[in-house]
């Protein structure tokens, strides 16, 4: 190993770990031994702190804005969390905001503790994530007018535009709930485990986050018409298939505002010919 | 008769006076076309974007300048430069026809991990050898005028052999690029470190300079930081005119990041270092002048 990359590597060791920090400021012992004592004498101390406190506040600011409602569950665990999350996962991409995407799993994988206490933390750490991921998106989106399903051949012979910037999100947990609790400044109460499905996207005129829970027939209608284009009768007869409706007619009414509203949240943009 | 990077210098626009754009101040920057000669973006921040922040970006392209200064180059880390990053920002500068791009020397990531921090390099002669190699490499991949930063840095590494002013020198002559000098960082070391700013300034070659920062800062709990988050002060004003007295530029900088004030004060700012520009380098507010009426 060079001495420059030495000395890059013990370096950010010192700034970004706590503990490995004050051994150094207490007895001189650093994190790998490869250097010489006169180097390792040499480590000027104010600057240590400096630098270790300038990252904790980018990292902490980056967090805070990425995940307001993990971080007032977390409350005083938040910040040895955080440091415990860039020192389990180190950002590994150029742009500041992709080193908050691992958190969720981080959660799952490595805190069984705080999930012990919160069972919902790492489903309201994924729908905290997934609003800014599709936000930053690179996908264009265009919409189309919508043409009226009036006649039977547009029926079969036509299929919804699925919005590319939108993510479907099974939840364990109330979370859009959950949220609201934590905006209102309240702790959240009595969540016992539900499974939900959330429809999360970008609207395509305002670039702004949206999110529509949605009914598993409805999820898979989405889902199928974003896999592959699906004309709207092999579309209605999957949402049928889940339909509580007493009979087809109004199964099939049911579709058709289920349509209609998919178009006019804008997660259906346009209508494509088959 | 000058060659290499000086030769390009003088063919560079001169762009006056200009503002970082920044997402928290982006509606009023773009509305505030007469008081700005161009804007500075971060490539980071739009590179494999979309949504609102490449809406802006369109916006600010359709309607002023655009210049580059990047962040996650890291030219002073050992680790391999990153292609993926290259790639990316040479699409960006050439869709946007950037006329020259920047990035610190410093590093910001080891061992495939961005600390997302601007962080000091030994001023050293092997470090001016492995600084120099990259930014060839990098010149060459992204063929546009190339400036480095000098940073604001709160310790001195061990190891040291050169004093920064002749490190900042030789990789500028032996790389061949341009300097974006920070004036506020120039203070902010100054002071932190007990130096005379003004006597530094005569050891980097000013020629180089094509571009200057200015911002504020904020005094931290052992030192004083770049947090480009308060007004610039009058020390600072200073170094700025001082260097556009020893140099013509083709750009100034105001940059605000944080703690963001009402935009009038940004544009009050923003008339101050145009006031001292005009004393000392009018040829560079023409510039901008001619830039914004057209
Ligand atoms: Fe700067």
């Amino acid at each position: 190993m060079s001495v420059l990359t030495n000395l890059e590597k013990t370096l950010s060791i010192l700034w970004t770990n706590e503990s490995a920090r004050s051994r150094y400021l207490k007895d001189g012992q650093l994190p790998d031994g490869e250097f010489s004592k006169s180097i390792a004498e040499a480590i000027d101390e104010r600057g240590l702190r400096t630098y270790a406190e300038l990252i904790a506040i980018g990292r902490n600011d980056l967090m805070l804005s990425v995940y307001p409602g993990c971080a007032r569950l977390l409350n005083k665990k938040w910040k040895e969390t955080l440091d415990d999350y860039f020192e389990t996962c180190p950002p590994k991409h150029y742009r500041l905001n992709m080193s908050a995407a691992d958190f969720s799993q981080y959660l799952k994988d490595s805190r069984l503790d705080l999930l012990q206490k919160f069972p919902y933390l790492s489903d309201l750490a994924d729908y905290e994530w997934i609003e800014l991921q599709l936000m930053e998106d690179k996908r264009q989106v265009s919409p189309e007018p919508h043409e009226p399903l009036s006649r039977p051949e547009q029926f079969e012979k036509s299929a919804p535009i699925v919005n590319p910037v939108l993510s479907l999100r099974n939840y364990n947990y109330q979370v859009p709930l959950i949220v609201e609790y934590l905006r209102d400044g309240e702790m959240p109460r009595n969540i016992t485990p539900r499974e939900i499905m959330v429809a999360v996207y970008r609207d395509p005129e305002t670039h702004m986050g949206c999110y529509v829970e949605v009914t598993p027939g409805i999820a898979r209608v989405i889902e199928q018409a974003q896999s592959t284009p699906t004309s709207y009768a092999d579309l209605a007869t999957l949402a049928i298939s889940y339909s509580k409706a007493s009979n087809p007619q109004d199964a099939l009414l049911e579709f058709f505002e289920v349509v209609e509203k998919l178009q006019s949240l804008k997660l259906f943009i346009g209508t494509q010919a088959l | 008769m000058p060659t290499g990077f000086l030769k390009l210098k003088r063919q560079l626009p001169k762009l006056g006076i200009g503002l970082g754009l920044r997402r928290d101040m982006a509606a009023e920057t773009l509305e505030h076309r007469a008081q700005i000669g161009f804007l500075e973006l971060v490539p980071e921040n739009y590179m494999g974007v979309g949504g609102k922040a490449r809406e802006v970006l369109l916006k600010a392209a359709s309607a002023f300048p655009l210049i580059s200064h990047g962040v996650n180059l890291s030219i002073g880390s050992t680790d391999e430069l990153n292609l993926d990053y290259l790639k990316e920002l040479k699409a960006l500068l050439d869709e946007y026809n950037i006329a020259w791009f920047s990035d610190h020397l410093c590093f910001t990531s080891i061992e495939g991990g961005y600390l997302h921090d601007l962080l000091p390099v030994p001023f050293s002669k092997s470090t001016v050898k492995h600084i120099v190699e990259r930014v060839k490499r990098v010149q060459d991949f992204v063929g546009r005028p190339f400036l480095l930063e000098n940073i604001s840095y709160y310790m001195y590494l061990p190891g040291q052999d050169m004093t920064e002013g002749e490190f900042t020198t030789e990789i500028l002559e032996q790389a061949d690029c341009g300097l974006l000098l920070d004036v506020n960082n120039v203070y902010v070391n100054a002071v932190n470190h007990g130096f005379d700013a003004h006597k530094f300034l005569d050891t980097l070659p000013l020629e180089r300079v094509v571009q200057i920062h200015i911002a504020g800062h904020k005094m931290g709990k052992e030192m004083i930081i770049d947090t480009h988050g308060s007004p610039v002060i009058e020390p600072v004003y200073k170094l700025l005119d001082s260097v556009l007295r020893k140099t013509p530029v083709c750009g100034v900088l105001l940059e605000r990041d944080q703690n963001f004030p009402d935009f009038d004060e940004i544009v009050t700012e923003l008339a101050e270092i145009r006031k001292v520009a005009e004393k000392a380098q009018p040829e560079l507010v023409r510039g901008d002048e001619l830039v914004r009426a057209h």
